[in-house]
């Protein structure tokens, strides 16, 4: 054999390489061991967490109403979670009216205020119905917020941990969720361990860990972060999905499978039901659009798949 | 994929020498002497020294935990064989591999070796020992959820234990891993063929969470050792 011949022979295994199906892993099969439920859509298949974000818009009750009672009746959604104001407004009375299991976010500008335990007496008793409570989101990174360092958070989520403890020990507390893309969130995960987040000062049969992921880098630095500093708490996916709503259906079914066997994702929440009709950063996100009108509303090929719309009409 | 390793094996072994030792006639003791002497001399040469790019296919299928495993991998190696044995070694390699072809921000490791050779008729077994560190893929991460109607009862989760530091993203969730390798090869021209064996030892964790009415009652935890079994079948050509 010649170098020549060596030489193409040797290329020639190199450009196989590039056959990504061959080197790449194929998502994992929906299985009742993965945790998730079986969606028919028209792409196939997909394994999906029945939990979605629901935005506190009372101007948009109508149709939420609408697109989470046809989602219930199908077994698509179990829980949503919602960020809280200081009273219960008509979208939480509604979501608690179809006897889904709310969970309530704490704003991050609350976690700043002189007296974080007070703020969480008022919530308990403004919203008895909550077993979970998330304490603060994206603390550090949530744009339009004010922004809060994660050594003021930790601060401030072990006065309200201590508290909860004492007073209101059924109540289970939920971390902050971190950022949902490149390595920003789990190196904050990773701050947060360094600064006290580890079984000793915070019980894992108290606490779940809630972190947002969105982008392929975010999950894998998620997976190695909790095996290698956070094993024993449970994880809850707390924002996930994609702005392409073409592209909904294919996030659910790639990325919602390794979430909950590779990250052990107890549950996953899409984001969101509606993340408004007009903004080019958010509106993508939706499942449903112009809800305010319900004659007018539409559904992304995922929420038609979800609620079992063909066409814009309920089956 | 199985086939084509297998095929590759059985090329390499069909070529193997298997001739028995020719008698030596009596008469020519003294000159077989002389010559079991020089080649004891050059017991300590080995006989095609020089540098070599590979390129190396790495096939895993096999179970751990009752999970099954299913993957290819490619490893660029540059490898050295020494014109003179060093501590019985013959050479040694540096390598880069790759796993998981989808994501260029991990799969990364570094790895080397060092190794032993024992050649006959161009054909050439060489057994080696190494180490690899890198940033893994979630290829080995798994979890059982168990479900009793819509309510969790429990669930277990498998995963690669970090080891390493890693200078990307997180630190301290890289892997450092030893691994053993067997192979068998041929050199023709300026190229070599080799296929063989590639076995890691890695550790990991068996972690298991019990609930009841949706809160956590009980955690288990196991580590242990296993071996991560492979197949390769590289080519390489000789740069120096």
């Amino acid at each position: 054999m010649t170098r020549r011949e060596s030489l193409v022979l040797l290329s020639g295994t190199l450009l196989s390489g590039c056959n990504s199906k061959f080197f790449s892993p194929t998502a994992p099969s929906i299985t009742p061991e993965s945790g998730l439920i079986r969606v028919d859509t028209p792409e196939g298949e997909i394994g999906w967490s029945p939990y979605l974000v629901v935005q506190p818009d009372a101007t948009v009750l109508e149709g939420y109403k609408k697109a989470l009672m046809e989602m219930k009746a199908r077994g698509n959604v179990r829980g949503v979670r919602i960020p809280l104001n200081s009273f219960r407004d008509p979208v939480v009375e509604m979501v608690s009216s179809l006897g889904l299991e709310m969970i309530g976010i704490i704003s991050n500008e609350e976690l700043l205020g002189p007296n974080p335990k007070a703020v969480i007496d008022h919530y308990v008793a403004t919203f008895p119905d909550m077993r979970v409570l998330q304490i603060g989101n994206e603390v550090s990174t949530l744009p339009n917020t004010k922004k809060v360092t994660v050594e003021q958070y930790m601060d401030a989520f072990k006065k309200i941990y201590d508290h909860v403890q004492s007073r209101y020990p059924s109540l289970i507390l939920m971390t902050q969720s971190t950022f949902g893309s490149g390595y920003q969130g789990s190196n904050e995960l990773k701050r947060m361990v360094d600064l006290g987040l580890n079984p000793n000062n915070f019980s894992n049969q108290k606490i779940i860990v809630g972190i947002n992921v969105y982008t392929e880098v975010a999950f894998n630095e998620y997976v190695s972060t909790r095996n290698e500093f956070l094993s024993g708490y449970r994880f809850w996916v707390m924002e996930s999905g994609t702005l392409n709503p073409a592209e909904h259906i294919s996030k659910v079914r790639n990325f919602y499978p390794r979430l909950a066997t590779a990250l052990s994702a107890e549950r996953i929440y899409w984001y969101a039901l509606w993340a408004t009709d007009d903004d080019p950063e958010h509106a993508g996100y939706s499942l449903i659009k112009h809800p305010r009108f319900q004659n007018q509303m539409t559904y992304s090929p995922l929420g038609q798949a979800l609620v079992g719309v063909q066409g814009g009409i309920v089956k | 994929m199985k086939k084509t390793l297998l095929l590759a094996a059985l090329f390499l072994l069909s070529r193997c020498p298997l001739h028995a030792q020719t008698p030596v006639p009596d008469t020519k003791k003294q000159a077989v002497k002389t010559e079991k002497t020089a080649k004891a001399d050059k017991k300590k040469e080995n006989p095609k020294p020089g540098t070599y790019l590979k390129v190396i296919l790495i096939h895993g299928d096999f179970k751990i935990y009752s999970y099954g495993y299913e993957f290819n991998d490619l490893n660029f190696e540059i490898e050295n064989h020494w014109s003179k044995q060093h501590v019985g070694l013959a050479g040694f390699s540096i390598g880069y591999r790759k796993e998981d072809f989808s994501a260029a921000e991990y799969g990364h490791f570094f790895n080397s070796k060092v190794f032993w050779k024992a050649e006959k008729k161009g054909f050439y077994f060489k057994p080696g020992i190494g180490g690899e560190w890198g940033k893994p893929s979630p290829r080995f991460e798994q979890t059982r959820f168990n479900y009793k109607g819509k309510e969790l009862v429990s669930y277990e989760r498998i995963y690669l234990k970090r080891n390493a530091w890693m200078p990307i993203g997180v630190q301290n969730t890289g892997t450092l891993n030893p691994f053993v390798e067997l192979g068998i090869g041929q050199k023709v021209g300026p190229a070599i063929f080799e296929g063989g064996a590639r076995i890691g030892y890695d550790k990991f964790t068996v972690h298991t969470f019990q609930f009841q009415n949706g809160n956590l009652i009980f955690q288990g935890l196991n580590g242990e050792y296993k071996f991560v079994p492979t197949l390769y079948f590289g080519l390489g050509l000789k740069m120096f």
